[in-house]
């Protein structure tokens, strides 16, 4: 069957993106994005990247207090930076709960939003970009949210 | 009236030099067997029915050379059940259980040859499913995917996604 594996570095984009989409940011840039030129190149395909989400690791960490410290907010730092500043991903949603200032900072630089959407920690934050280039920012705050989620824990 | 007859006739007339066309699409393999399907089975493989549609129904055997005996059976036993509406969690678990990774791959390419969307997107969940949390040589060995990036470049990019995930690990919840 080497013909058919000589197929799966050439899939037509649709499928190979069918594929991606369908896996786990981190299973995403540490495997698929590595694994050849032309997957690699797959990446710049908007829809794949386009939302970062780290929900599921606030789910994996919810009852636990790792939550509310210092260190949990430097890990999202740790994750959300090299994202934010990589020229190869384009983001156009980020789903966090917890972040610093400074990587707030450093979104809003980066996709050159106003500075009063900058808003500090404790805010599940959701930038959206628009067709346009513009970008609509949802700062979804927060009371009903973390009332549910987040205020017992704590 | 008189047209309507006309065109029934004409109907009629195909049918008698095709006296299967009414009845089964016979789908060759690669291989070079028949496998002989309902119209509605080849309806759920685009590729196949806009063959049929090109040719108005004439032509009822199509040949698909990419796609061997040991696979074709598969591709059919998934549109039967999706016609049925009878695609449910246990029949895909069951389905896919049945299948290695070679099939997985082979099955894929094949459900992308015939189009068939439904089956492609479940497919796709598989494999994703199958290489999720795996490495990177993993993934090549899996799809039999020749490295081409330079040992340099790689590492470049290794260094610059890596961190990204590094001592995010959600086991050591309980340490602080």
């Amino acid at each position: 069957m080497e013909e058919s594996n000589a197929e799966w570095a050439e899939l037509t984009r649709d499928c190979l993106t069918n594929i991606l989409s369908r896996l786990s940011a981190k299973d995403q840039w540490l495997g698929a994005m590595l694994v050849c030129k032309s997957w690699f190149s797959a990446f710049k395909e908007p829809s794949l990247h386009s939302v970062f989400n780290l929900q599921p690791y606030f789910d994996l960490s919810r009852k636990s207090t790792l939550l509310s410290t210092r260190k949990f907010k430097s890990k999202i730092d740790s994750m959300l930076q090299p994202v934010v500043q990589s020229t190869h991903i384009f983001l156009t949603q980020i789903c966090i709960q917890r972040c610093s200032d400074r990587s707030l900072d450093l979104v809003g630089q980066r996709y050159k939003l106003s500075s009063k959407f900058q808003y500090p920690l404790f805010l599940f934050v959701c930038f959206t970009k628009c067709r346009f280039g513009a970008f609509k920012v949802e700062i979804r705050s927060v009371m009903s949210f973390y009332k549910d989620r987040f205020l017992n824990l704590n | 009236m008189a047209e309507e007859v006309s065109s029934q006739m004409n109907s009629l007339s195909i049918s008698e030099t095709n006296p299967s066309s009414s009845a089964t699409i016979s789908l060759v393999s690669g291989d070079d067997i028949v496998f002989k399907v309902e119209p509605t089975i080849a309806k759920e493989m685009e590729t196949v029915q806009s063959f049929i549609d090109e040719t108005d129904g004439k032509i009822t055997t199509i040949p698909l050379p990419n796609i061997s005996s040991h696979d074709l059976p598969y591709v059919i036993e998934y549109c039967e059940k999706s016609i049925a509406g009878k695609i449910t969690k246990e029949f895909e678990a069951e389905f896919v259980k049945k299948l290695n990774n070679e099939e997985v791959k082979e099955l894929f390419l094949a459900a992308n040859y015939l189009n068939i969307k439904k089956l492609l997107d479940f497919l796709s969940q598989v494999i994703a499913d199958r290489i999720a949390n795996k490495s990177v040589e993993y993934v090549r060995r899996y799809f039999g995917i020749e490295n081409d990036f330079t040992p340099e470049e790689e590492a470049k990019l290794r260094e610059e996604l890596a961190w990204t995930f590094t001592g995010v690990d959600p086991d050591d919840e309980d340490e602080n």
